[in-house]
């Protein structure tokens, strides 16, 4: 890959990599700083990668070191970082989108990973299971799972409202 | 069965009398059985005249076909997992037809799947990596990522020699001042843990005493005259050292620049000059001399490998940043291939004028400012 493919590769990737870990971890600065980490991993390895497999290999080491960065942080916050899985409906939602904004943060960092992949990217099971490294099988599971729980959230806050 | 038949176990061996599941031996025993009691043998009698099996009704579940268009739309899969498999394209075409057609009759689990599909999350295409020239990588100067690297070895390089060379001066500083020649009043005088001792420095300094003896013998009328007696007067007033050796020994070869009408300081010129061999090797000592310090070596190597001086010019204790820029765009010539040259300009009387810097894109001059 070239110079100049590179920089292609930022002005085409960036953001949605940049999205993609923001709404994940929901901390610009550490997503800003996972995008600089992930980019400088792809300039070092920028002679064996081609140029059309960067945007996979840069959602794959922006999630992977997303995922370090959780583990990390799960380590220092280990009794705070409780999730609570319960239905409470002490917040206002003005749209769907807030809604499930809401609901995917209360998802496990997988399942909120692959249902992302899949709707924000369009990629398909076998490319989030290369990028996450988990199977196709277990990507499968992650999803229905993950619209599973979406699903009930949602209908259960509807329910209310 | 290999029991007794007796009236109390009779009734089990006429059924299967009946149902014909005695054996051989069973049947000759049980035969005897109802000779003995004739009343049992007519109530026997009597039961074969029934038929006691039961006939199985005709019923019928109707609705069967619902059950089986109910299985056929899901196939093996839950009404969930179909709905996530019908939202995520993962049915068959005619898997998606059945499910779509059970969604038509089913209103519930239409509902349902209306409520999997508002799950499809939507990019927020607001959130923007705004920095992205910072992620960015530019050509450096036009020059490419090899050169560049080359260019950058060559600066460590040169900054790892003038470390050498700073670090050097710092420790040897001192062993230099023990074997410094200081003269007072045109005397040569060796420190105390001075070994200096051999035949040049003693020619040398009688050489000295006989060019200029307390340097108020002279007395210059003109401007070159002036230069010259300043130059020499101070080579002799202060501390000799090999810097100002190398001073004398280069007004030596500008000789045919300079004019001075005063006969007497002609011929110490040319004494000088006679001497200059020997001048030399006191100048520029002999790399296994005890003289020379690490800092010196490597002045005389960079001097000699890098800026390609003379070995008979070179000041060992001096290395000024003329020489290190001189160096540096040498470097940069050979990396680039380009030719990039700074120059002293002189003046008649061998001072020099101006810095100029020429190269095939641009070329400058500048005054020198020489500091007092």
């Amino acid at each position: 890959m070239t110079r100049k493919e590179f920089n292609i590769c930022v002005d085409k990737y960036s953001d949605g990599v940049y999205r993609f870990i923001l709404k994940n971890i929901r901390d610009e600065e550490k997503a800003r700083d996972i995008i600089q980490d992930s980019f400088e991993k792809l300039w070092i390895n920028v002679d064996k990668i081609d140029f059309e497999k960067t945007k996979s290999y840069l959602y794959s080491t922006a999630y992977h070191r997303m995922i370090d960065i959780i583990r990390k942080e799960k380590r220092k916050l280990d009794f705070d970082n409780v999730k609570k899985i319960d239905y409470s409906h002490d917040e206002q939602y003005s749209d769907l989108s807030e809604l499930l904004n809401e609901a995917i943060m209360r998802l496990n960092e997988k399942q909120r990973s692959v249902i992302m992949l899949r709707d924000y990217e369009g990629y398909s099971y076998k490319e989030i299971s290369d990028i996450t490294g988990l199977n196709e099988s277990q990507v499968k599971v992650y999803i229905f799972r993950a619209r599973i729980f979406l699903k009930n959230y949602i209908g259960s806050i509807e329910a209310v409202v | 069965m290999n029991k007794q038949i007796t009236r109390e176990n009779y009734e089990a061996y006429f059924l299967d009398y009946l149902e014909g599941e005695l054996d051989i031996a069973c049947q000759l025993e049980f035969q005897k059985f109802l000779i003995d009691n004739p009343d049992l043998k007519a109530e026997l009698d009597e039961i074969k005249d029934f038929d006691i099996s039961l006939k199985a009704e005709n019923i019928k579940f109707e609705s069967k076909e619902e059950l089986k268009e109910s299985i056929s739309a899901f196939g093996d899969l839950s009404f969930n997992e179909t709905a996530v498999a019908r939202m995520e394209d993962e049915l068959s075409r005619e898997e998606s037809e059945n499910f779509d057609s059970y969604l038509e009759t089913h209103p519930l689990g239409k509902k349902e799947y209306l409520q999997f599909l508002k799950t499809r999350l939507q990019a927020d295409l607001d959130i923007t990596f705004t920095n992205k020239s910072s992620l960015k990588r530019h050509l450096l100067l036009g020059i490419n990522q090899k050169t560049a690297y080359s260019l950058i070895s060559a600066a460590a390089s040169i900054i790892l020699l003038l470390s050498i060379f700073f670090f050097s001066s710092r420790y040897f500083i001192r062993e230099k001042r023990q074997y410094s020649v200081r003269s007072t009043d045109s005397k040569i005088i060796k420190s105390n843990k001075s070994e200096v001792s051999d035949n040049n420095s003693h020619r040398f300094a009688t050489v000295t005493k006989q060019i200029i003896p307390t340097g108020k013998n002279i007395n210059p009328t003109k401007k070159h005259q002036n230069i010259q007696h300043k130059a020499i007067q101070t080579g002799l007033s202060g501390n000799i050292n090999r810097e100002q050796l190398a001073s004398l020994e280069l007004m030596a070869k500008k000789e045919a620049n300079i004019r001075v009408s005063s006969r007497k300081i002609e011929n110490n010129i040319s004494i000088v000059r006679q001497m200059s061999p020997m001048i030399k090797n006191y100048a520029k000592p002999d790399i296994n001399d005890s003289y020379l310090t690490p800092k010196q070596l490597a002045t005389i190597l960079f001097k000699e490998k890098i800026l390609k001086e003379k070995s008979t010019n070179i000041d060992p204790d001096r290395v000024s940043f003329w020489d290190i820029a001189d160096a540096g765009l040498n470097g940069l010539n050979k990396i680039t291939g380009s030719s990039m040259k700074l120059e002293k300009k002189y003046n008649k009387s061998g001072e020099p004028v101006t810095l100029a810097f020429s190269s095939s894109l641009l070329s400058f001059e500048k005054p020198y400012k020489r500091h007092q």
